[in-house]
């Protein structure tokens, strides 16, 4: 079990690193907003004032009993406000990841059996430009010609699916698609690659040979076989996802994770920052888990233990 | 010098610089201010009532109207509470609010009268109680608590007044220490609002909840998404507000601003200069606003103090003279701003009238007096100096003009754009040789002038004690025209002393949807009052 070093390692790292980086909160916070008139007081008021090892293991004690501090400018408790945020975020990667693997796999699919016609080539050009053209452009290319030619925006006012689907929807579905084509590419890819792996199998040869139908063969003797690194690479996509949609969420202003952890940075927000990536880090391993234990359906070969 | 509380609540301007530079260009939505020749009000036709209006909202930190210092906090203040004044729309006179009248006794003793009858929202804890003069008693002295770090607004009135008497119900006694001729600006200052006693006590503090005596009642407040207001039935205003509810929608991307603008779902809000032809071409029947903001970008060059001596090549003045003398501000609005940007004639925007020196006053852009400075000064060749700029934003690239146009007199700029928060950090340690930053002012004058050049100043250095001495006499001035003058005489030092180069006030644009009506886009930075809108069309 390497949860807990892991973990460990991880709270260490960005505890020292934020801690390190040029501009500290005590200086902005009197500066900026004369919060404290004496540094002193301030600093003990924030907890800074101790050695870092007392911090770092007052913190650590603190978040095995699930309080994550509180926020040094808003005072709010760090675990409330992820909570009121994850399910933006982990609804937009889920989306996100839905539209990609609907883009990626029957294209990826395609692209392999159908190798070097001209839909492959499109198909490929495609995942191409999905990998090159950065999100962010794609979003703002988006949004300002919908704008401009039909005057038409989503929804600006975030609604959770719970109290009305469609409207969250209606908000939420943009944004997933253009994630999700960006994540695509690498997907397709990825896939069409495993494919064209696996057809050459002899296994395949056979099952050709048997004179198995083409759907068949590609189903239930290609695909299942071709899966593993297309999960490990969908995997990794959906935790990079979680905390990297800063930019879509200011785009279309979702009140997500990923704009909260800029802001907790730009604004030296230690026990934001440390909350968030804890969360982060806990939820790439807890996907990594997952991801193995799917590894064990697709190939039954695979045992653990 | 570790600077003291009061030191640093005394000189503290309205509106942290932070919420501007974070949010560069976005900063000027909440927090522009506009030339009067651009005010546009629209009121034709019978008001109609109902209907909710949306606003482009920026960061909101917390809603305690005597903590907090961004103007997007104003935002939620406007609509809750009230003052016992305010300023007119273009910021030179002041208006009766909660105070029906006020009479200034003698020098230092002011008499207001409240309106009778002004009810608080009818919401726990105060359940719409009657406001007296205890409540108003009680927030001037909440305002100016001398609290470590919390109470930023209470330079305003902090060891300024020597009592607050309430005579009854209705009546109040004000009777400052010594002629103080902000006065009346503070007590109009939408900073200086209302609240309730048992409110405070009831939540700590108000950073979460809003309740006065305003149009409004606020509904809903999610800090990072949006701020949700009813109207209140009980207003004192009989038959305002118009409006069933505001929605304050924090949208912080300025495309996708825009693009919700012209998508048309907000009624009012910023618009990037460079989308102002195309909003007008897709859009033709919105008003675009063009606003002077209140926040000049200055050069400035090493700070100093008695604890942190000036250094060479900056003690001299005649090479602060030199740099003032390189700079050419038109050069700054055409590149920076593509000409949406007003010269300056010293620390206080030409707008502010009289308090802006003339024209006349402006410094030359004379490059040949320049080097003739610096040869005198004993730097012939030139020198090579740092210049520090928080990025992202419109700073990083008046600081490359900056560089361009030292380096024609000889003076090599290395530029050394860093993050906010590391920028803020060298900044206030007032170590840097030179830096591009924005400034704020307010309707009050001195807000232009204290906060950066006067003794215990905040944000910014300058140990000249005549300059010091001045300023404090300027605020014991009752006689306008005589402080105008010296209001006039300082900033004329300012330039012959030459601390900072005063490079440029930004224009900013407001977008008003054209059902929006009897809106006028607000002169003074802090008026956002929706009270009087009505919407007539699409949305009402």
């Amino acid at each position: 079990m390497l949860l807990l070093p892991t973990l460990a390692l991880v709270t260490l790292l960005v505890f020292s690193i934020i801690r390190l980086l040029p501009g500290d909160v005590v200086t902005l916070m009197m500066s900026e907003q004369g919060y404290a008139g004496d540094k002193a007081k301030l600093e003990q008021m924030l907890g800074l004032d101790q050695p870092f090892h007392r911090q770092y293991i007052t913190y650590i004690g603190k978040a095995l009993q699930g309080d994550l501090g509180v926020s040094f400018w808003t005072r709010e408790p760090v675990l409330d406000e992820i909570l009121r945020r994850l399910p933006v975020s982990f609804e937009l990667a889920v989306l996100a990841m839905f539209f990609g693997v609907l883009i990626a796999v029957p294209t990826g699919i395609f692209s392999a059996v159908r190798q070097d016609t001209w839909l492959d080539y499109l198909f490929r050009s495609a995942a191409i430009g999905g990998l090159s053209v950065p999100g962010f452009w794609m979003a703002t290319v988006v949004i300002v010609s919908a704008s401009i030619w039909w005057q038409w925006v989503p929804p600006m006012r975030y609604t959770p699916f719970a109290r009305d689907p469609v409207k969250n929807l209606s908000q939420l579905l943009l944004p997933a698609i253009i994630l999700g084509f960006a994540l695509s590419a690498s997907v397709m890819r990825m896939t069409r690659s495993m494919i064209l792996e696996v057809l050459r199998e002899d296994y395949v040869r056979t099952a050709w040979a048997k004179g198995l139908g083409e759907s068949m063969v590609i189903a239930r003797h290609v695909l299942k076989n071709a899966m593993i690194p297309v999960v490990t690479v969908m995997g990794l996509q959906l935790s990079a996802l979680l905390g990297g949609t800063v930019i879509m969420e200011s785009i279309f202003v979702l009140p997500g994770m990923g704009k909260f952890l800029l802001d907790a940075i730009t604004w030296r927000d230690y026990p934001v920052i440390q909350g968030i990536n804890l969360f982060l880090a806990t939820s790439i391993i807890v996907l990594n888990l997952v991801i193995d234990v799917i590894y064990g359906f697709l190939d039954p070969r695979i045992r653990f233990g | 010098m570790k600077p003291d509380n009061r030191g640093t609540n005394e000189v503290l301007p309205h509106v942290s610089r932070r919420s501007f530079l974070e949010t560069g260009a976005l900063g000027l939505t909440a927090l522009a201010s506009i030339d009067p020749r651009a005010a546009w009000a629209q009121s034709k036709g019978e008001a109609k009532r109902g209907g909710t209006l949306v606003v482009r909202s920026g960061p909101i930190r917390g809603i305690d109207p005597h903590m907090e210092t961004w103007a997007t906090t104003l935002q939620v203040v406007h609509q809750t509470y009230n003052a016992l004044l305010k300023f007119n729309h273009d910021g030179t006179k002041i208006l009766p609010d909660l105070a029906e009248t006020w009479e200034q006794k003698n020098d230092i003793t002011y008499v207001f009268r409240l309106r009778q009858g002004v009810k608080f929202h009818n919401v726990p804890p105060v359940n719409g109680r009657e406001l007296t003069s205890e409540d108003v008693k009680y927030s001037l002295e909440r305002q100016m608590t001398n609290q470590p770090g919390k109470f930023q607004h209470a330079y305003f009135f902090l060891d300024k007044l020597a009592g607050i008497e309430t005579p009854d119900k209705y009546t109040l006694v004000f009777k400052t220490r010594e002629p103080y001729a902000p006065f009346l600006n503070y007590i109009a200052s939408p900073w200086t609002v209302i609240v309730a006693r048992e409110v405070v006590e009831k939540h700590g503090d108000l950073q979460r909840h809003a309740i006065g005596t305003g149009p409004f009642i606020m509904q809903e407040y999610r800090r990072d998404q949006e701020a949700v207001f009813v109207r209140n039935p009980h207003y004192f205003k009989k038959g305002l507000p118009y409006l069933d509810e505001i929605r304050l929608q924090y949208v912080i991307d300025p495309v996708a601003a825009t693009a919700a603008f012209r998508g048309q779902q907000t009624d009012i809000s910023y618009v990037e200069f460079a989308d102002v032809s195309s909003i007008k071409s897709t859009n033709p029947k919105v008003h675009v606003a063009e606003i002077t903001t209140m926040f000049p970008i200055v050069l400035r060059t090493r700070p100093y103090d008695e604890q942190r001596p000036n250094k060479p090549p900056f003690m001299e003045k005649k090479v602060r003279q030199a740099i003032q003398a390189a700079i050419k501000q038109e050069d700054f609005i055409e590149i920076v701003r593509s000409g949406w940007g007003k010269t300056m004639t010293g620390p206080i925007p030409t707008y502010r009238t009289p308090w802006a020196l003339p024209a006349s006053a402006r410094p030359e852009f004379d490059p040949k007096k320049a080097k003739r400075l610096l040869t005198e000064a004993g730097y012939a060749n030139g020198f090579e100096t740092e210049l520090i700029v928080g990025s992202p934003g419109d700073n990083v690239k008046s600081a490359q003009v900056v560089k361009d146009q030292l380096a024609k007199v000889g003076i090599q700029v290395n530029l050394k754009p860093m993050e906010m928060a590391q920028y803020y950090n060298k900044s206030y340690s007032f170590d840097y040789s030179m830096s591009v930053h924005t400034n704020l002012t307010g309707e009050e004058p001195e807000e232009a002038i204290r906060p950066y050049y006067g003794s215990n100043s905040t944000y910014y250095r300058w140990g000249n004690r005549e300059i010091h001495r001045l300023i404090d006499e300027q605020a014991r001035i009752l006689d306008q025209k005589k402080r105008v003058e010296m209001v006039h005489l300082i900033q004329r030092m300012l330039l012959e002393d030459a601390p900072n180069v005063f490079l440029y006030t930004p224009v900013a644009h407001y977008g008003v949807q054209p059902w929006v009506k009897n809106y006028t886009v607000p002169v003074n930075a802090y008026d956002q009052r929706y009270e009087e809108i009505w919407l007539d069309g699409k949305r009402a």
